[in-house]
């Protein structure tokens, strides 16, 4: 399998696993009552950085 | 992932392999192997090895799309949902331009990129589901 598909989907799975930890981790703590539209996750997982 | 767990069952139901076995051929822990089985999600990693002890292109288990206006319509959608998924694809085109990568890896790459923004839409379930 070609290296540079390999390290794309690696690239991919780093920058979509941090917004879906984010996520749940607010899901978690009950701290905020999320905007179910999908953008708001990745405004949300932005704040916390 | 439902295509690569299909494949990974047959594979086993056929050969009589159990999920130590494929753990001991892939290198990937049992318990990986087992998720993997139970369409649950995969790291890279583990989707490459999964190709390779399946003998199957990564296409194939991601349900890549071939139309190319599909796959445009795939990519516009992954990146309504996570803009900064575009300096991927960015880097992606300037290497198929350049003659470096074959334009049928863009198929692949969409759709694992589609497969992990719809991730987004299970976790919202999820915390729906709790409520």
């Amino acid at each position: 399998m070609d290296e540079i598909v390999i390290e794309a989907l690696k690239k991919i799975e780093a920058i979509t696993e941090d917004k879906v930890l984010t996520y749940l981790v607010r899901i978690k703590k009950d701290a905020i009552c999320l905007d179910p539209h999908l953008k708001e996750v990745r405004v949300l997982a932005n704040q916390d950085s | 992932m439902k295509k690569l767990a299909e494949l990974l069952r047959e594979r086993m139901k056929v050969d009589g392999l159990s999920v130590r076995d494929v753990a001991e051929v892939t290198g990937v822990s049992h318990s990986t192997i087992a998720r993997a089985a139970n369409e649950e999600t995969v790291t890279v990693s583990t989707l490459v090895a999964l190709c390779t002890f399946l003998g199957v292109p990564l296409s194939s288990v991601l349900e890549a799309k071939e139309n190319p206006d599909a796959i445009f319509e795939q990519i516009s959608r992954v990146l309504a949902i996570e803009p900064e998924l575009s300096g991927v694809f960015g880097d992606i085109a300037r290497k198929i331009n350049d003659g470096d990568l074959n334009k049928k890896v863009l198929a692949e790459i969409a759709a694992f990129a589609a497969y992990r923004v719809e991730r987004y839409d299970l976790a919202y379930n999820e915390m729906s589901l709790a409520d």
